[in-house]
């Protein structure tokens, strides 16, 4: 017997206030539901996950702590752990964090009610390394920021076209230029690459923000 | 800390004095590692085109690209160590 239906056992004959270690059963109807299959359900008599919960789930941290919900992929080939949550990045900070790769793609937050989305990973770059893919079968907008110089260029991407500079000063190209913040589309694929041959080593802040093409 | 080491890009390609990758220019080999640290949220990346030789094995040229990198690494590095610290003013200590 399995020990979910070893559980079940023990908990069907019981009607009414039940309490053991680890359980205090005060329910007036079934909460709990655990099928031949071993799924488990909450609130939910015939659940079709191995958990599925009808209504609402709460996650409420402890003090000091964050709360977030962890997603292991790393069973598949390429797998990634990632988490989303609050107190991953900061706390008051909603965040969808790669935990494989330490990179925090997306944080979101709010200042007077306004949205605030950003990364917070930076990427530091050589000058002159070799361009960077920044998106793959990408088409949209891309902002890239130098935070080291306080420089920010957006750019819009259109098919197998030069990007666009909709908006930066003469510091951003939109090719492979020396002397420049370089982001640079391939000709024969939908893939950005962007290239730091502004003199120095940077710190690069860049989100793509768009459609696969 | 444990720095993590991954080759971001490995392939010959030609380019001239300024890098750029041009169709009648010197043949190198481009090899560019990527540097990470778990207690960092940043990244470090950098390039080295080297002189082609026919006796040097994959494991050489990354090994002597990275050799060329090591210093710009920990400079890196000593750039991030730290970003996210407490200055206790009482102390007079990074905490």
């Amino acid at each position: 017997m399995s020990n979910a239906r070893r559980l079940a056992s023990l908990l069907a004959p019981t009607t009414g206030n039940f309490t053991s270690n680890g359980i205090d059963d005060n329910a007036d109807a079934t909460s709990i539901t655990i099928d031949s299959n071993e799924n488990v359900g909450i609130k939910q008599a015939s659940p079709s996950d191995p958990l599925h919960v009808k209504g609402f789930a709460q996650i409420e941290s402890n003090t000091g702590d964050g709360n977030y919900i962890r997603f292991d992929n790393t069973a598949n080939s390429g797998g990634k752990i990632w988490r989303t949550g609050l107190g991953v990045y900061s706390h008051p900070t909603f965040s969808i964090y790669n935990q494989t790769d330490n990179v925090f793609p997306c944080n979101i937050d709010t200042t007077n009610s306004a949205s605030v989305i950003r990364t917070f990973t930076s990427i530091n770059l050589a000058d002159d390394a070799s361009a960077l893919q920044i998106a793959e079968g990408f088409q949209g907008m891309v902002i890239v920021s130098n935070t080291s110089n306080g420089l920010t260029g957006i750019f819009r991407i259109e098919n197998q076209n030069v990007p666009q500079l909709i908006s930066g000063n003469s510091s951003w190209a939109t090719s492979d230029v020396n002397g420049k913040l370089c982001l640079i589309k391939s000709a024969s694929t939908n893939n950005v690459f962007f290239r730091n041959r502004f003199g120095a080593t940077y710190g690069f802040r860049i989100m793509s923000i768009g459609a696969y093409q | 800390m444990t720095v993590k080491i991954e080759v971001e890009r490995f392939l010959q390609e030609k380019i001239d004095a300024d890098k750029n990758v041009v169709s009648n220019g010197t043949l190198k080999q481009n090899v560019t590692l990527k540097f990470t640290d778990e207690n960092y949220s940043s990244s470090y990346i950098e390039t080295q085109w080297l002189t082609i030789d026919s006796s040097k094995s994959d494991d050489d040229y990354v090994k002597e690209a990275y050799e060329l990198m090591k210093d710009n690494v920990t400079t890196w590095q000593n750039s991030e160590k730290l970003i996210g610290k407490t200055f206790n003013p009482d102390t007079g200590k990074i905490e």
